[in-house]
């Protein structure tokens, strides 16, 4: 690894017009959320709303900042190989370096060059989001997703019908919740009607008009979660897996390094793409295609079982969601860290092919 | 001139540019909508309008999902962005006066007049902002004169019946005359219309 190109590549992925747009618009997208004089005057009744308005400004910062950050990414990356073939060849070429070497730093700089921005946006979006939190909205334990159980398929529960579903026998501590997805549905009297969901040690009943989730405390040591269809209408209990558990998470920064690190990997894959097509064409056409790349593959893989496997896919809008809730991401998981490893490989590949005919005569390897 | 000059010239003009398009705008009588957008709508300008166009977007996503307690945040977000807009104060206080004051989601009366209530606080709300605040206005009277006081007595229970509803409407009726609303003649015909009607039917 030769180290000074790799910090080159570092700074040219990320040159300051990046850091500085990322950060501007992270910031421009939090300080802009609506503070409690504002949503007061939109609706006087609403403290949930200020409750949670921490939360959604986080999640919304996330998401402008990663759009701008996957632009630069992919543009600056792409740019990067292009500037072999137009000038640095002279003096690459006859350093002494060899093409894998030159190839394998340069990869690695844009790599580490890309991972910046992430961390740039958790670490605004984490602490503007935590000191937002500090004030009288401040909300209970940190939750994470534990299991998520139920029936492959959406189901619907007549009047007086029940649906119960057993939670496995597992260490799940006091405070853990569990929640059940459901909505109105057509074919008894009302089209409306009312939940009850039951657990051990807590019930709760609630009018359900609209999609709604049905919460209550999780049983300890498992036990049954059981919904009865108290109204006059139809309860669609909405597959699949309709049942999650939530248990008390210890993630660092309020879940913020987690999404980072979910960011980070979709960042590298369009930043290996865009850097190994960049290699072969012009860097504009390279950075679109690997934006076009992976979009279509998030739609193609969008009903797949695989969608979690994309990185900048369901596992990320996930994560983002859990944050819009005040909630912990999930871990980043083997099969997204293998996604992006392949993403780079093929990059590597890509680039590293791109030079087999260049500068025969002075090369050293 | 340098290339370090120039630089230094774009970054100057840069930031005066953004510090006068965040600042207070100039004091107008017209201008009184304008003073309460927020710094972010003024630097924004024109970008706003789409950003809340996102918002509203994502509002309605959050609907369709189920948490309205979201939704109302991206509504909050999307008023504060584009406050302009009486599109976005209109469609806000429709959601809370004919879907969240619905019998079929509200049974208790009590709990119906609330969300009326909640909708109109919403539309007033708008009028301090909006650029057209008096089609905001007219919205109300008209909900209030054509729509609820034509509901039964029994499943909104409004103090004072249908006749306290035409006489708030005939006030907002006026209030949207003053802020510059057009076709104010119709409305208070109708309302002058439905007192008859209650009078013929004793109420």
């Amino acid at each position: 690894m030769n180290l000074p190109l790799l910090r080159l590549s570092a700074r040219r992925a990320a040159p300051a017009v990046a850091l500085v747009g990322v950060a501007g618009v992270t910031l421009l997208a939090i300080a802009g959320q609506p503070g409690r004089a504002e949503i007061v005057e939109v609706s006087p009744k609403f403290e949930e709303v200020i409750v949670s308005g921490a939360e959604l400004a986080s999640s919304t910062a996330w998401i402008a900042g990663l759009v701008v950050a996957s632009a630069f990414t992919v543009l600056f990356a792409a740019r990067i190989p292009d500037r072999w073939f137009r000038q640095e060849g002279d003096w690459l070429g006859t350093s002494g370096t060899s093409r894998s070497s030159i190839v394998r730093s340069c990869l690695a700089g844009t790599l580490a060059g890309a991972a910046t921005l992430p961390v740039i946006i958790g670490l605004i979006a984490g602490s503007m989001g935590q000191a937002r939190e500090s004030g009288p909205a401040s909300r209970g334990q940190l939750l994470e997703l534990a299991m998520l159980a139920g029936p492959s398929r959406s189901f619907v529960l007549m009047p007086g019908e029940r649906f119960e579903q057993a939670l496995p026998e597992h260490d799940l501590p006091p405070d853990a919740r569990v929640r059940v997805r459901v909505a109105p549905a057509l074919g008894a009297e009302g089209p409306t009607t009312k939940a009850l969901v039951k657990s051990a040690s807590q019930s709760s009943e609630l009018r359900v008009a609209r999609r709604a989730w049905l919460e209550v405390e999780a049983p300890e040591g498992g036990g049954v979660i059981a919904v009865t269809n108290t109204g006059s209408g139809a309860l669609a209990v909405l597959g699949p897996a309709p049942v999650e558990v939530w248990r008390p998470s210890s993630a660092w920064g309020s879940g913020h390094l987690r999404l980072a690190a979910h960011a980070a990997l979709h960042l590298a894959f369009l930043a290996a793409l865009a850097f190994g097509l960049g290699a072969w064409m012009g860097p504009g056409i390279a950075a679109s295609l690997a934006l076009a790349l992976w979009l279509g593959a998030r739609m193609a893989l969008a009903s797949t079982g695989l969608a979690d496997a994309l990185p900048g896919g369901a596992a990320l809008s996930a994560a983002i969601g859990a944050i819009a809730e005040g909630r912990s991401p999930l871990l980043v998981r083997p099969p997204l860290a293998l996604a992006a490893s392949a993403a780079v490989l093929a990059g590597f590949t890509l680039a590293r092919t791109s030079l087999g005919t260049w500068r025969r005569e002075s090369r050293s390897s | 001139m340098g290339a370090r000059s120039v630089r230094l010239l774009l970054a100057g003009s840069a930031a005066v540019t953004l510090a006068l398009s965040a600042a207070s705008p100039l004091s107008a009588p017209e201008l009184e909508g304008r003073r309460r957008m927020g710094p972010v709508q003024r630097l924004l300008g024109p970008i706003a309008s789409a950003a809340a166009s996102v918002e509203w977007a994502r509002y309605v996503g959050a609907l369709d999902a189920g948490d309205v307690t979201r939704a109302y945040g991206h509504a909050a977000r999307a008023l504060s962005l584009d406050s302009r807009a009486a599109a976005g104060w209109l469609t806000l206080a429709d959601h809370f006066i004919f879907i969240r004051a619905s019998p079929l989601e509200e049974a208790d009366p009590a709990a119906r007049r609330r969300w009326i209530r909640e909708g109109f606080a919403v539309l007033r709300s708008g009028e301090l902002r909006a650029a057209s605040p008096g089609v905001l206005a007219r919205y109300a009277a008209t909900i209030k004169a054509a729509y609820l006081s034509n509901v039964p007595d029994e499943g909104l229970g409004w103090p004072g019946g249908p006749r306290a509803l035409l006489n708030e409407a005939r006030v907002d009726l006026e209030r949207a005359a003053a802020l510059g609303a057009r076709e104010v003649e119709v409305a208070l015909a109708y309302i002058e219309e439905r007192e008859r009607e209650l009078t013929d039917q004793g109420r």
